[in-house]
C-alpha cells in the first residue's frame, strides 16, 4: 500500500471540487473524496458562521466563535451502526482552541499528528481511536482571501508523512477557494430567486425597461392586473394597455425621459383584464452604472384611481359647488364660529351691491331695515353663541335702497370633534310670499269688511249649500235676522215657488264641481215683492282644490230681467238678429234679392245701401270664378225651407279676395212658409289657405320619400311594416304585398332572421331606436349586408305613432373589412429568391409590405438596406460563407419595418440545384423570432439586474422573515424615513408608524402573520422630516411548494393625497348636502344620452324616490304632472341638442303630493360626443302656492270690485237699457193704434217697427256688455280695439256722467294699433278711472265738469290712454300712495280701485300712474302692449 | 167762452236727449191724434219759437246740462204753466216728490205704459185747457169791471163790502135812489146774476171789500 494522500489523486479531487457550483456539492465532494483516497478513515469539515455561509447549513451562530461540523465522510471499520458520513452534523460545534481543531481554526496553523497513539493529548475519544485504528490525524486551516473560513481534517489509518500533510494542505487551499466560490454563487442565486420571488410578490406593478425604453420586464402584478402575458407586454406591447386617451401623450413623456434621462413620474389609465380602465401613477428612475450612463429603468406603476376619482369627484364638486352657489336662487353666505362674514356668493353680493369687506361690520352697515335690526342682532348673537341651527326673517337694502323680506337659516359646520367650523346660511328672498301673505291676510279681513259694506247681496254658503253667513244687504231685503237663515224652510219661504224645484236641481249638480255658476231666481222681499236676481255662485278652494266654501253674490236683475221680457216679446226676427249680429249679416228675400246687409259688410266690401237697394253689387264683390257655381246652388237651395251654407270669396275694399263661409237660415213664418233668408258670413280665409297647404304638403311628401336615393319604410305601433318606399321594391324586385306586415322576413337571409325579428320585438316593447345588420336578398337573389335603423315618432303624450325606417347598403364595406383581416393573418413570413452570385431575383409581395422597399429598390443587393447596420456584416459574412459552401444554413438578423422600427428575423436559405448538381438558385424565409429573441434577452439582463430594481422602484419595498420581523427594506423605504438600516429591520419600523395608528397597525400585523393572507391597511407613516402622511401598507407571502410561508413581501404607498382629497370630498359634500337641504334645492348630474342620472340626496327627497333605486329619465318623467309633461318633454329635447335649458314645473310623488319645481341645468362635458349635464332644482311649493292664494285673493278682490262698481251704476244701467226700451215700447203701441184706427197708417206703422228693431238690438248690446263685465271669466289675450274697448264702457256709464253732469269728451286716435289685453279687465280699469273722474268732479260748480279720454300710439311696442278730469286734483304726496290698496279719498271709497287696476295692468305688461295737470284736475295714463301676431303673447307676468 | 181746442191743435213737446225715445214718443203722440215737437235738451226748448205754446210738455229727467227739474223751475219763473210730465230711466223718490211738488202732472218711468201717458197727457191737455179758459174769463171779467165808471166801482166796491143802499148813500154823500141807479149798471155791465155771484167776482178780480165802515 502507498501512501495514502497522493499528489495526483488530491489535484484531480481538487479540480473536481472546484466546478462544483453548489456549497453542499463542494462540500460533500471534499470530504468524500478525502475519505474514498487509501488509507484515509474519515474526512470532516468544520465551517465558521458567517452571513456568506447559505442559510441552508443552519449553522447557529451562538456562541459567536464556535465551528460546526458541516461534513464528514469515512468507514469505520469497527463501530458497527454508526455512520460517518453525513452533512449538516449540526449536533457538533467545537469552541476556538478547543481541541485540535479549535486550535486548528484560532491559531490557523496546520496540525499533524503523525502517531496518534504517541501523542494522544488531543483525541477526546481514545478508545475510539484505538478501536478504529487511527493512526494519524491532519488538520488544515481553510482561508480565503486571508478569512479564516472553517478547517478540514482527515484520520488515516496508515501513517501520513510530511509530503501528504503539505499535499493536503495544498488541497485545502483550493478547497477553501472552492467553498468560498460556491457560497457566493449560491448566495447570488438565492438573492437572485428571492429577487424575482419579490419583485413578483411585491402588491405593486412593477417594470424595468432597457435605455431605449424598450421594456424587458413587467413583474406578475402588472401582468395579472393587465390580463396579458409577458410575451405580449414586452418591448412596446404595454402600450395597448394604456387608455386610448393617455397613450400618446405617456409615449411623448417616456420618450423625452428617456433622452433626457430624467425620471418619469406621471399619470395615465391602464387597462385591467376586465376592460375597465383605473389610474395609475407611474415612476421611473434610470439606473445608471459607474460612469453614469443608464444601464437600464426601473419603474412601478401605483394605483391611484381612488385618490384620482376622489380629486376628480372634489374637482366637480367644487366647480358644481361654486357654480351651484352663484347659481343658486338663494343668497348664500359663511361666517366664522364667531359670526364675522367670510365669504357670501355672488348673487348676494350682487343684491347688497357690497364687498366683502363691507359686510364684515354688518351689525351697523345699512344693510339690514333699521326696524329689524335690534331683533337680529338678538337672534344672531343668540343662534351663534347657541350652536343650534336657527332662522331669521328680515329685511335686506338691495343696491337701489330698496328692502325685501329675506328668510336666512344659519346651520353650523363641525370638525369631528365638534368644533364649530364655520357657519353656514342660506338666505332666501321670501319678499313676494311675505307680501303675499300680507295682502292676502289684509285681503281676507278687508273682503269681510267688504261684504258687509257693499251693496251687494252676498251670501256664503257651505259646500253642502246650506247658508254660512249672509251679509247685511240680504238681511235688510229680505227683512229677517241671520238666525232665519238657518231655518229649514228658509228658501220654500223666500224663493218664487215656481223657482224652487228648478234651483234646488240646478244647484245639487252644481255645487259638487269646483267652476264658478251662476243662475237667475226670485227673491221674496220684505215689500211682500218677488224681485228677479242676477245669482252667482264662486267656489272657492282650498289648495288640494277642493271646495271650501262657496261665495254667492246675488245681483238686482229684475229690470233687466222685465227688460228681457219686453225685448222677448217684441218681435221674432229681433232676436235673430241680435243673434246673428258679430259677423256679416245679410238678409235676402225668397227670391234671394239682397234686402238688408249690416254695416260690417258695408265696411268690408265697401258698397254702398244704394248698391245693395238696386241689387248691383253681387258681380263686384264675388269672385267671377264663383258666380256661376253659386247661382247654381243658391237656387236649388232657397226653394226648400232647410238651412244651408256654401263658400265663396268676397273682395274687401282692399281689393283681394277672402273666403268665407256663408250661413242661410230661412225664417219661417207660422205657416213653415219662408218668409226672409237671414244669411251669417265667417272668414275662413285662414283655414282654407291652411287646407291647401296641407294638401300640397302631404302630396310633396310622398312624391320626396319615393323619390330620394334612399331605403325607406314605415312600421305601425305593433310592428306591422305597413310601407316601403319605391326605391326598396325596386331592390327587391318585389310587390308591396311581399313585404307587408311580417311578409319581410322572406326577404332577409335565413341565418338572420332570427337576430333581426327578436331585435325589432324588443324595440317594439322598449321603444328604443332600433338598429342592426343583417343579409337582405337584393333582386338579383345575392344576399347584401344592409344596415337597418327604425326611429319611433312620438306624439305629445310619448305614444308611438309610428315607425320610420331607412336601410343602407353595408355589404362592400362588410367584405373589405374580412379581406382586410386575410391579410393581416397572413403577415408573419416572407419568401424571397437569390441567384447564385447572391443577388436577389424575387421578393414576395410581403417584403415589400414589411420593409416598404419595392422590388425595384430591393432587387440585386438593394435588399441590404432593410437590415439592422450592426448586423449586416454577420450577415454577409454567412452569406458569403453559404455561397461558398453551397450549403443550407439559417441566421438571425434584425430586419427594418416600413416605420422604421427593427425586429429580428431567423432567416434561413436552401440552394435549389439543377440535375447537374449546380446551384442554379437559393429559396429562403424570413420568420418573425423578434419576440422570442426579445424574450431571450430580456431573460438574460432581468436576472442580472433585478436586485437593482427594488432600490430604484420609487416605492417603498420590504421584506419580512414568516416570524413577521422585517428582515429587509429598500433605499427608497431608508431615504423617506430617514433610518439607518439597522434601525429600519427587526421591529425598528414601528417607531416611525403615528402613535394614534401603531396599535392597530400591529394587531393587523400580527393578524394576518398568523392567518397568512395577503393585507392592507393604511396608516400615518413618519417621513425623516417628522411629518405624518397617509400610507397604505400591503403585505404578500412567498411560499415554497410546500406552502410554507418563506417570506413576506410588502410595499407602502404614499396615499396622502388622496386621504385629503377623500377629507376634502367629504367636506365638501357634507357642506353641499346642508346646503341643498336647507334649500330644498337638489342637483343632479345626467346624461341623457346614457340615461344616466346622479341624484344629490336632496334631489332624492324632492322627487321622493327610494334612495337606493336607480334613477331613470322614465321614472323621472313618470313623476311630472300630467299638463306639465309637453313642458317637460320641450326642456329634454331642447337639452338634447346641448343646450343649457332653465326649467319649472309640477310633480306629482308617489304619495300623491304636488311639488312645483324649478331649476336650471348646465352642460358640464361631453361624454362619448353627448352632453352631460350639473343642474340645480329647487321645490318652490310654497312660494308659489302663496303666490297663487294672492292671484286668487286678487282675482276675487278685482272681482268683488267690479262687481260693486257695476252695483253703483245700477241707476245708470237702468237708465240706459229703459231708453232704447222706451222707444220700443213707444213705437210698439203706437203702431198697433195706427194699424187699429180706421184708418190704417200703414206705413208709419212700418217705420214704428223699423225703429223697433233698431232699439231693441240697442239694448241687447248694452245687455250683453254688462253681463261681459259682470261675468267672472279666465283671463284671455285677445286682439283689442282700445278705442272699441273705451267706448263699450262709455255706453254704460252715460247715464252717469249726465246725473253728474259731466261732459265726457273722447279723443281717439285714427289708426290705433290693436293690443293684446283681457277685454273685460281692462274695461274694469277704464270704468274704474272714469267713475274716479265723475266723483272727482262732484264737488265742481265753477267749470266745466269735463272728462277727455285720449288714446294714442306712443311707441312701437305700446298704446297709451289717458282718462283727464276737471275735478279737485290730487296732492303730490297723494300721487304715491292712491294705487296702495285700501288707501283712499272717498267717503265710501274701498281703497281698492286704483291698486285692481294697477295691478290689472301690469299683468298685462302695461303700466298705470297718475300725473297732475297745471289746471285743475288729475290725468290717469294707463299703457297696454301691442297686439303681435306671431307671438300673440304680449310679456305678462300674471297667469 | 172759448171752446176747448181740437184734438189737433193740441200741441205736446217732447224734451229728451234721446233720439229713439223722441222719436218713439213722437209717433206714439201722433197716433193718439195729438201734434208732437221734439227737442234734444232744455235750451233747445226754452229757446223754440214762440208762436203756440205747447198743450203739455213730456219732460225727461237726465237731460245733459240743465236737467228736467231745473227746466221745471225755469218755467215757472218766466210764467209758462204749461203742464208737464216728467220721463224717467230710472226714477228715485226725492226726484219725483220735488217734480210733483212742483206742480207735475204725472212722473213716469221708462219704459212707459201706452195707456199711462195717454192719460196723463190728456189730463195735461185738461188741466191745459182749465188755465187757458180760466185765463180767457179773466180777462173778461177784467174788462167788464174796467167798463165801469169810477162811481160805479167805488159803489161796487160798497156794495161786495155787504153795505146797505142806505148806508153806501151815506158813505159817498148820495142818495140812496142814485146807489140804487149805479147797483143796476153795475150788476148789467159785469153780466152778475146776483150780488153773491158779484161777490165772487170780485174776489177773482182781488178788489178789497171796504171794511172801513164796518
Amino acid at each position: 500500500m502507498g501512501t495514502s494522500l497522493a499528489a495526483e489523486p488530491l489535484l484531480s479531487l481538487a479540480v473536481t471540487v472546484t466546478s462544483e457550483q453548489r456549497v453542499e456539492s463542494v462540500l460533500l465532494s471534499i470530504v468524500q473524496g478525502l475519505a474514498s483516497q487509501p488509507g484515509v478513515a474519515l474526512a470532516r469539515i468544520w465551517l465558521l458562521p458567517s452571513a456568506d455561509l447559505p442559510s441552508f447549513c443552519h449553522v447557529v451562530s451562538d456562541p459567536p466563535d464556535c465551528l460546526c461540523l458541516v461534513a464528514s465522510a469515512g468507514t469505520p471499520i469497527n463501530s458497527p451502526g454508526e455512520d460517518w458520513s453525513f452533512l449538516q452534523g449540526h449536533f457538533a460545534r467545537v469552541p476556538f482552541n478547543v481541541g485540535k481543531v479549535g486550535q486548528v481554526a484560532a491559531s490557523r496553523h496546520p496540525i499533524f499528528v503523525k502517531d496518534v497513539a504517541a501523542q494522544n493529548d488531543w483525541v477526546v475519544r481514545t478508545d475510539w481511536a484505538k478501536r478504529e485504528e487511527i493512526r494519524s490525524f491532519a488538520g488544515h486551516p481553510l482561508i480565503f482571501r486571508d478569512k479564516l473560513l472553517g478547517v478540514v481534517a482527515v484520520f488515516s489509518r496508515q501513517p501520513l508523512g510530511q509530503e501528504e500533510f503539505t499535499w493536503l494542505g495544498l488541497f485545502a487551499n483550493q478547497a477553501a477557494v472552492a467553498i468560498a466560490n460556491a457560497c457566493t454563487e449560491e448566495a447570488l442565486r438565492s438573492s437572485e430567486r428571492n429577487l424575482v420571488a419579490f419583485v413578483n410578490t411585491i402588491p405593486t406593478a412593477a417594470w424595468t425597461t432597457r435605455p431605449d425604453g424598450y421594456c424587458d420586464f413587467l413583474n406578475q402584478v402588472w401582468l395579472d392586473y393587465a390580463g396579458m402575458t409577458a410575451e405580449q407586454a414586452q418591448g412596446w406591447g404595454w402600450a395597448e394597455a394604456i387608455h386610448p386617451d393617455d397613450r400618446t401623450k405617456l409615449v411623448e413623456e417616456w420618450q423625452s425621459c428617456l433622452a433626457s434621462g430624467t425620471p418619469v413620474d406621471t399619470e395615465a389609465r391602464i387597462r385591467r383584464f376586465d376592460s375597465s380602465y383605473r389610474w395609475f401613477l407611474i415612476r421611473g428612475n434610470p439606473l445608471r452604472d459607474e460612469s453614469g450612463s443608464i444601464l437600464k429603468w426601473c419603474g412601478t406603476c401605483v394605483d391611484i384611481d381612488d385618490r384620482k376619482r376622489g380629486e376628480e369627484a372634489l374637482h366637480a364638486r367644487e366647480l358644481d359647488a361654486r357654480s351651484l352657489l352663484d347659481s343658486m336662487p338663494g343668497f348664500l353666505a359663511r361666517l366664522s364660529p364667531d359670526g364675522t362674514p367670510e365669504i357670501f356668493n355672488r348673487p348676494f353680493l350682487q343684491y347688497l351691491g357690497k364687498t366683502v369687506e363691507e359686510t364684515r361690520k354688518w351689525k351697523t352697515s345699512d344693510v339690514i331695515h333699521p326696524d329689524d335690526l335690534a331683533h337680529a342682532i338678538e337672534v344672531f348673537g343668540n343662534g351663534v353663541s347657541g350652536g343650534q341651527p336657527w332662522g331669521l326673517e328680515f329685511r335686506l337694502r338691495r343696491l337701489d335702497g330698496i328692502y325685501r323680506w329675506f328668510q336666512t337659516r344659519w346651520v353650523p359646520v363641525r370638525d369631528v370633534e365638534g368644533r364649530i367650523l364655520h357657519w353656514n346660511a342660506l338666505t332666501t328672498d321670501i319678499d313676494d310670499r311675505k307680501k303675499a301673505e300680507e295682502a292676502l291676510q289684509s285681503s281676507e279681513r278687508n273682503l269681510k269688511l267688504m261684504i258687509n259694506a257693499i251693496p251687494t247681496y252676498i251670501h256664503v254658503l257651505n259646500t253642502d249649500g246650506s247658508v254660512h253667513y249672509v251679509n247685511r244687504a240680504v238681511l235688510d231685503y229680505m227683512g229677517i235676522t241671520l238666525d232665519d237663515t238657518q231655518k229649514e224652510d228658509y228658501r220654500a219661504l223666500f224663493f218664487h215657488p215656481e223657482d224652487v224645484e228648478r234651483l234646488r236641481a240646478e244647484r245639487r249638480e252644481a255645487l259638487l264641481r269646483p267652476i264658478p255658476f251662476e243662475n237667475e231666481q226670485r227673491v221674496l222681499g220684505k215689500d211682500g215683492k218677488y224681485r228677479w236676481f242676477l245669482i252667482r255662485y264662486n267656489p272657492l278652494l282650498d289648495e288640494q282644490g277642493r271646495i271650501d266654501r262657496w261665495y254667492v253674490a246675488a245681483t238686482d236683475i229684475d229690470d233687466r230681467k222685465k227688460a228681457e221680457e219686453a225685448l222677448q216679446s217684441s218681435e221674432r226676427n229681433l232676436s235673430l238678429m241680435i243673434n246673428v249680429i258679430p259677423t256679416f249679416i245679410g238678409v235676402l228675400r225668397t227670391d234671394g234679392l239682397v234686402v238688408y246687409v249690416n254695416q260690417t259688410v258695408l265696411d268690408y266690401t265697401g258698397i254702398t245701401v244704394e248698391d245693395v237697394e238696386r241689387g248691383e253689387f253681387r258681380s263686384r264683390i264675388h269672385h267671377p270664378e264663383d258666380i256661376e257655381r253659386l247661382r247654381e246652388e243658391r237656387r236649388a237651395a232657397l226653394a226648400r225651407p232647410v238651412p244651408f251654407e256654401n263658400e265663396q270669396r268676397m273682395l274687401g275694399k282692399d281689393g283681394k279676395y277672402r273666403w268665407f263661409l256663408f250661413r242661410y237660415n230661412p225664417l219661417l213664418d207660422e205657416q213653415g212658409r219662408i218668409e226672409r233668408w237671414y244669411v251669417a258670413a265667417f272668414d275662413i280665409e285662414d283655414r282654407k289657405s291652411a287646407e291647401e297647404a296641407l294638401q300640397s304638403n302631404e302630396r310633396n311628401l310622398s312624391v320626396m320619400i319615393n323619390t330620394i336615393p334612399a331605403l325607406i319604410h314605415t312600421g305601425r305601433p305593433d310592428g306591422y311594416l305597413d310601407y316601403f318606399n319605391r326605391r326598396w321594391l325596386e331592390y327587391l324586385g318585389t310587390p308591396l304585398e311581399n313585404m307587408e306586415g311580417w311578409n319581410w322576413t322572406g326577404v332577409i337571409h335565413p341565418d338572420d332572421v332570427e337576430g333581426i325579428v327578436n331585435m325589432w320585438r324588443t324595440c317594439l316593447a322598449s321603444g328604443k331606436v332600433f338598429e342592426h345588420e343583417c343579409r337582405v336578398r337584393r333582386a338579383d337573389g345575392e344576399y347584401r349586408w344592409m344596415f337597418h335603423c327604425k326611429v319611433p315618432l312620438r306624439d305629445a303624450t310619448g305614444k308611438i305613432l309610428k315607425w320610420y325606417g331607412s336601410s343602407v347598403d353595408i355589404d362592400d364595406r362588410k367584405k373589405s373589412e374580412s379581406r382586410l383581416r386575410q391579410v393581416i393573418d397572413t403577415i408573419p413570413t416572407l419568401a424571397w429568391t437569390m441567384l447564385p452570385d447572391g443577388s436577389n431575383e424575387f421578393l414576395s409581395k410581403r417584403w415589400e409590405e414589411y420593409t416598404g422597399l419595392s422590388v425595384d429598390e430591393s432587387h440585386g443587393w438593394g435588399w441590404q438596406a432593410a437590415f439592422h447596420p450592426d448586423d449586416l456584416p454577420a450577415l454577409l459574412k454567412k452569406w458569403q460563407q453559404l455561397l461558398t459552401s453551397g450549403q443550407a444554413g439559417e441566421q438571425e438578423a434584425r430586419l427594418r419595418y416600413h416605420d422604421g422600427v427593427y425586429r429580428w428575423f431567423l432567416i434561413r436559405v436552401e440552394p435549389f440545384r439543377d440535375e447537374t448538381g449546380k446551384i442554379r438558385r437559393w429559396y429562403g424565409t424570413s420568420t418573425d423570432i423578434d419576440d422570442r429573441k426579445r424574450a431571450e434577452n430580456a431573460l438574460q439582463s432581468n436576472e442580472r439586474n433585478l436586485g437593482l430594481i427594488i432600490n430604484t422602484i420609487p416605492t417603498l419595498a420590504w421584506s419580512a422573515a414568516p416570524d413577521g420581523a422585517v428582515d429587509f427594506v429598500n433605499q427608497r423605504w431608508l431615504e423617506y424615513t430617514g433610518f439607518s438600516p439597522e434601525q429600519g429591520l427587526g421591529w425598528g419600523w414601528t417607531a416611525a408608524i403615528h402613535p394614534d395608528d401603531l396599535n392597530r397597525i400591529a394587531e393587523y400585523w400580527r393578524l394576518i402573520m398568523r392567518t397568512g393572507e395577503p393585507g392592507e391597511m393604511e396608516a400615518r407613516f413618519r417621513r425623516f422630516d417628522g411629518v405624518y402622511r397617509w400610507f397604505l401598507f400591503r403585505g404578500n407571502t412567498l411560499r415554497d411548494e410546500s406552502g410554507t410561508i418563506v417570506k413576506w413581501y410588502g410595499t407602502n404607498t404614499d396615499i396622502d393625497d388622496r386621504k385629503r382629497a377623500e377629507a376634502q370630498v367629504e367636506q365638501a359634500y357634507l357642506r353641499l348636502t346642508e346646503a341643498q337641504r336647507v334649500s330644498k334645492t337638489g342637483s343632479f348630474i345626467t346624461d341623457l344620452v346614457a340615461d344616466e342620472h346622479n341624484f344629490s340626496d336632496e334631489a332624492f327627497r324632492i322627487f321622493e324616490f327610494d334612495p337606493a333605486a336607480k334613477v331613470t329619465f322614465q321614472m323621472c318623467r313618470d313623476t311630472i304632472h300630467p299638463e306639465d309633461q309637453p313642458t317637460f318633454d320641450a326642456v329634454i329635447a331642447r337639452a338634447m341638442t346641448g343646450t343649457d335649458v332653465e326649467f319649472g314645473f309640477r310633480i306629482v310623488t308617489s304619495r300623491g303630493a304636488v311639488k312645483h319645481l324649478r331649476g336650471m341645468a348646465r352642460v358640464m362635458g361631453q361624454s362619448a360626443g353627448h352632453p352631460v349635464f350639473i343642474g340645480a332644482l329647487q321645490d318652490v311649493t310654497e312660494s308659489k302656492l302663496a303666490e297663487e292664494a294672492l292671484n286668487r285673493a286678487r282675482s276675487e278682490l278685482a272681482h268683488v270690485t267690479r262687481i260693486t262698481t257695476l252695483n253703483a251704476l245700477t241707476a245708470s244701467i237702468a237708465h240706459e237699457i229703459n231708453q232704447p226700451l222706451s222707444g220700443i215700447v213707444s213705437n210698439a203701441s203706437a203702431s198697433l193704434r195706427f194699424l187699429a184706427g180706421d184708418a190704417t197708417n200703414l206705413e208709419e206703422a212700418r217705420e214704428a217697427v223699423r225703429d223697433i228693431v233698431r232699439d231693441g238690438k240697442r239694448a241687447g248690446e248694452i245687455i250683453t256688455r254688462i253681463r261681459a263685465l259682470a261675468k267672472r271669466t279666465a283671463t284671455r289675450r285677445e286682439k283689442l280695439d282700445l278705442n272699441e274697448t273705451i267706448s263699450e264702457v262709455l255706453a254704460i256709464i252715460g247715464d252717469e256722467a249726465k246725473r253728474n253732469n259731466v261732459i265726457v269728451r273722447t279723443q281717439f286716435a285714427d289708426a290705433l294699433s290693436p293690443v293684446a289685453g283681457d277685454r273685460v279687465q281692462l274695461q274694469q280699469v277704464v270704468l274704474n278711472l272714469v267713475m274716479n273722474a265723475i266723483e272727482a268732479m262732484s264737488s265742481v260748480s265753477d267749470r266745466p265738469r269735463e272728462l277727455i279720454i285720449t288714446t294714442q300710439n306712443i311707441d312701437a311696442g305700446c298704446v297709451q290712454a289717458t282718462v283727464e278730469d276737471s275735478g279737485t286734483g290730487i296732492t303730490s304726496e297723494a300721487v304715491d300712495k292712491i294705487f296702495d290698496s285700501f288707501y283712499t279719498t272717498k267717503a265710501g271709497g274701498m281703497g281698492m280701485g286704483l291698486s285692481i287696476s294697477r295691478s290689472i295692468l301690469q299683468s298685462h305688461g302695461g303700466r298705470l300712474w297718475a300725473v297732475g295737470k297745471d289746471a285743475p284736475g288729475t290725468m290717469f295714463h294707463f299703457t297696454v302692449p301691442k297686439y303681435h301676431e306671431e307671438g300673440s303673447h304680449a310679456p305678462a307676468t300674471g297667469t | 167762452m172759448r171752446q176747448l181746442p181740437e184734438p189737433e191743435a193740441v200741441i205736446i213737446a217732447i224734451v229728451d236727449d234721446d233720439p229713439s225715445v223722441r222719436k218713439g214718443l213722437q209717433r206714439l203722440i201722433r197716433s193718439a191724434g195729438w201734434r208732437a215737437e221734439t227737442f234734444a235738451s232744455a235750451q233747445e226748448f226754452l229757446t223754440r219759437s214762440r208762436a203756440e205754446s205747447p198743450n203739455c210738455v213730456l219732460l225727461d229727467l237726465q237731460l245733459p246740462g240743465v236737467s228736467g227739474l231745473d227746466l221745471q223751475k225755469r218755467m215757472a219763473e218766466v210764467g209758462l204753466e204749461t203742464p208737464i210730465v216728467f220721463l224717467t230711466g230710472h226714477g228715485n223718490i226725492p226726484a219725483s216728490v220735488q217734480a210733483m211738488k212742483a206742480g207735475a202732472v204725472q212722473f213716469l218711468t221708462k219704459p212707459v205704459d201706452e195707456q199711462e201717458l195717454l192719460q196723463a197727457i190728456e189730463e195735461a191737455v185738461e188741466r191745459d185747457r182749465r188755465t187757458r179758459q180760466q185765463q180767457v174769463e179773466m180777462s173778461e171779467l177784467r174788462d167788464r169791471y174796467e167798463s165801469l165808471t169810477v162811481r160805479e166801482q167805488e159803489v161796487m166796491q160798497q156794495v161786495i163790502s155787504g153795505m146797505l143802499n142806505k148806508q153806501i148813500a151815506a158813505e159817498l154823500n148820495i142818495t140812496e135812489d142814485t146807489v140804487k141807479f149805479h147797483r143796476g149798471h153795475i150788476m148789467r155791465k159785469m153780466r152778475a146774476d146776483s150780488l153773491a155771484d158779484l161777490v165772487r167776482m170780485a174776489k177773482n178780480l182781488a178788489i178789497p171789500s171796504d171794511k172801513r165802515s164796518v
